[in-house]
């Protein structure tokens, strides 16, 4: 991720209205940018559906999600014949309503995308900002560490970390969030290192800042932009992990429905029911989609140069 | 490159390998439950004693350090311990699934180049063209798509609604070529068993196409970015003005310099393959590597996932160290 960001604020040089308008000004100056990129707006506004299915899963889902019924097993799709508007996406292997599943899917996919990136991002932006800020041997350290991490291909890591921990929620966010800290922590350090040069840190540590203090309130406000662009993008890559977890049986356990697993039982009933694996799969490549544009969008707002 | 710089970067290595076996014996060690048991798991004639005995002689009685010395003295002479379940070597185990794994591997990688570097190249060179469009459109689809479910609708259309190709397995039982290298097609070429060859090819179809998509995705974007960068180069113009075509300047000049960030992606991101692997494997029920791990963990054979990591991981720093390698190899004026 490149270096200075064009919105960026000089701590200390203004009063507090002027850096208030100032910053609703940037902010305005980034929307407009922002709106301009058609296909990031529209990946935007796949997000928040996504989000409002989730949340609003239990008012708008036709119907209870591990509702099994065996005498409605594997009915198809409405345009279907055999199909109808009950369960207008079919039925799965159990009979339980595959658009209610997805819907109540969303929540799985959402939360662990969240919660893995929130904690990954904290995590990783303190060691970014302590490897980058003090350097030497408390570098050197976290450097190794994260060299180490890096050496492990992801899902490989997870797969192990899955397997000695056990299946389940929990486990699964912890599994992710042992690798993910990593890229948060080498942009932030690599930002941290190009502004510990510049000169309001040092005008900073002159007027007698102590080093928490130019760390959190001087340098991390002027990292903020790549941090939320390169969260935004990895929650992408976080749902498809979480996904491919839930596939293998790793992640989220039945009956509590999730786009991973029931791709993996529409593997395991191919010849029977087409419909099974293949909504659910695409609820994941258009949510993925949704984020990977409304990131791409993002970034390119944040910081034009970044574009190409 | 010299020799200095070669040795230097390959004693960067040590430490990173030293950690790799570090968190892969931990990951065993934390592992709740006492193998022992995994082992004797069913057999009713086991008494306490023998349970005892047992882990003394696996030497699980002793403490992490002295138990993890003599894990890496194994692995320095290639033990990698016995299976819990299959009761056999690791090493055998794993080396049985390993040609599987290489085959689909390269073949994806090769897949996803021959996909990946013509759209990436056209894509630059007709920028904003309704083709660069596609191509880029095509990528970000690449990139947001599930490998496993990518897999099954190749599958539900190939397979089962077309029926042109087969959706599992890595050739009909009884066809397998004589063996030398296990890698199917390398030995049917070699034995001249065109039948077999056939019948490879037609099984690796989907899995690699499957495992190559995202490759593809990403070595894609990678090529357009430095072909453009490429483009407007002065020694380009140059080889226009001395009236060289346009394919000529394009494949010469311009492709000769812009693959080197994609060799470097390329390399990068067999970390990519590496763990898509695993899905693709389970997904076409491949027996590989990838497979072999998932059944493992079905199984609780935790020694074969704890080697397999290993090997996942070890291979991943070396074609990181070769990536290095070739990058300042291809580009001297790089010394990373």
């Amino acid at each position: 991720m490149a270096a200075a960001m064009p919105v960026r604020q000089q701590p200390g040089v203004t009063g507090g209205r002027r850096a208030w308008r100032r910053g609703l000004a940037s902010l305005l100056d980034f929307w407009r940018r922002f709106r301009k990129n058609r296909l990031a707006v529209v990946g935007g506004a796949v997000v928040l559906l996504v989000i409002a299915m989730g949340v609003l899963a239990p008012w708008i889902a036709p119907h209870d999600p591990t509702q099994a019924d065996f005498f409605r097993r594997f009915r198809p799709p409405v345009w279907m014949e055999g199909g109808s508007w009950e369960h207008p996406l079919g039925t799965d292997q159990l009979g339980r309503d595959i658009l209610s599943r997805i819907i109540w899917g969303a929540r799985a996919s959402l939360t662990v995308g969240a919660i893995v990136i929130l904690i990954a991002t904290t995590v990783g932006v303190s060691m970014g900002l302590i490897s980058g800020y003090y350097g030497g041997r408390v570098d050197a350290f976290i450097q190794r560490v994260v060299d180490v991490l890096l050496s492990f291909p992801y899902l490989v890591l997870a797969i192990g970390l899955m397997a000695v921990m056990g299946p389940g929620f929990s486990n699964m966010v912890l599994a992710l969030v042992y690798k993910e800290w990593v890229t948060p922590c080498r942009v932030v350090r690599g930002e941290v290192l190009a502004a510990k040069r510049q000169e309001y840190v040092e005008a900073a540590r002159a007027v007698g800042a102590g080093d928490a203090h130019i760390m959190w309130r001087e340098i991390l406000p002027n990292v903020l932009s790549s941090v939320i662009v390169v969260a935004t993008l990895r929650v992408a890559w976080v749902i498809l992990m979480e996904a491919s977890l839930s596939f293998l049986g790793l992640g989220v356990q039945p009956p509590t429905p999730a786009w991973g697993s029931m791709v993996a039982a529409g593997r395991e009933y191919i010849f029977q029911a087409w419909w099974l694996g293949t909504f659910p799969g695409l609820a994941i490549l258009v949510t993925v989609l949704g984020i990977n544009l409304l990131g791409e969008g993002l970034r390119d707002a944040l910081d034009p140069r970044l574009g190409e | 490159m010299s020799a200095a710089y070669i040795i230097n970067r390959f004693l960067q290595l040590i430490p990173v390998v030293f950690g790799v076996t570090l968190v892969v014996f931990a990951l065993m060690y934390l592992t709740p439950g006492d193998p022992v048991e995994v082992i004797f798991a069913g057999e009713s004639g086991a008494t306490a004693e023998d349970l005892e005995r047992y882990r003394r002689e696996l030497g699980l009685d002793q403490p992490f350090h002295i138990q993890y010395l003599r894990f890496v003295i194994g692995l320095l002479q290639g033990d990698l311990g016995i299976s819990l379940v299959q009761r056999q070597p690791v090493r055998d185990l794993l080396l049985s699934r390993l040609p599987a794994t290489i085959e689909l591997t390269a073949v994806a990688v090769l897949v996803s180049l021959i996909i990946a570097i013509p759209v990436g190249v056209v894509s630059a060179v007709q920028r904003y063209s309704t083709l660069d469009k596609l191509g880029t459109a095509g990528a970000l689809l690449g990139v947001s798509m599930p490998d496993f479910w990518l897999g099954l609708v190749l599958m539900l259309l190939f397979g089962i609604h077309w029926g042109v190709l087969p959706i599992s397995g890595r050739i009909p039982w009884g066809m397998e070529p004589q063996h030398i290298t296990g890698l199917y097609l390398v030995d049917s070429v070699l034995t001249g068993d065109w039948p077999a060859f056939r019948a490879a090819v037609r099984h690796l179809i989907l899995p690699a196409v499957t495992l190559g998509t995202s490759m593809a995705a990403l070595t894609m974007r990678v090529t357009r970015s430095s072909m453009l960068e490429v483009v407007h180069q002065d020694y380009m113009t140059f080889a226009r003005a001395k009236g060289l075509s346009g394919t000529q300047v394009v494949v010469r000049h311009g492709l000769r310099n812009a693959l080197i960030p994609t060799v470097t992606v390329v390399s990068l991101n067999i970390g990519v393959l590496l763990g898509g692997n695993m899905i693709v494997e389970t997904v076409f029920a491949w027996p590989g590597l990838g497979r072999l791990v998932v059944d493992s963990i079905y199984n609780r054979d935790y020694t074969v996932v704890q080697a397999a990591v290993l090997v996942y991981a070890v291979t991943y720093v070396t074609m990181n160290f070769l990536a290095d390698l070739v990058y300042t190899l291809l580009n001297p004026k790089v010394r990373l």
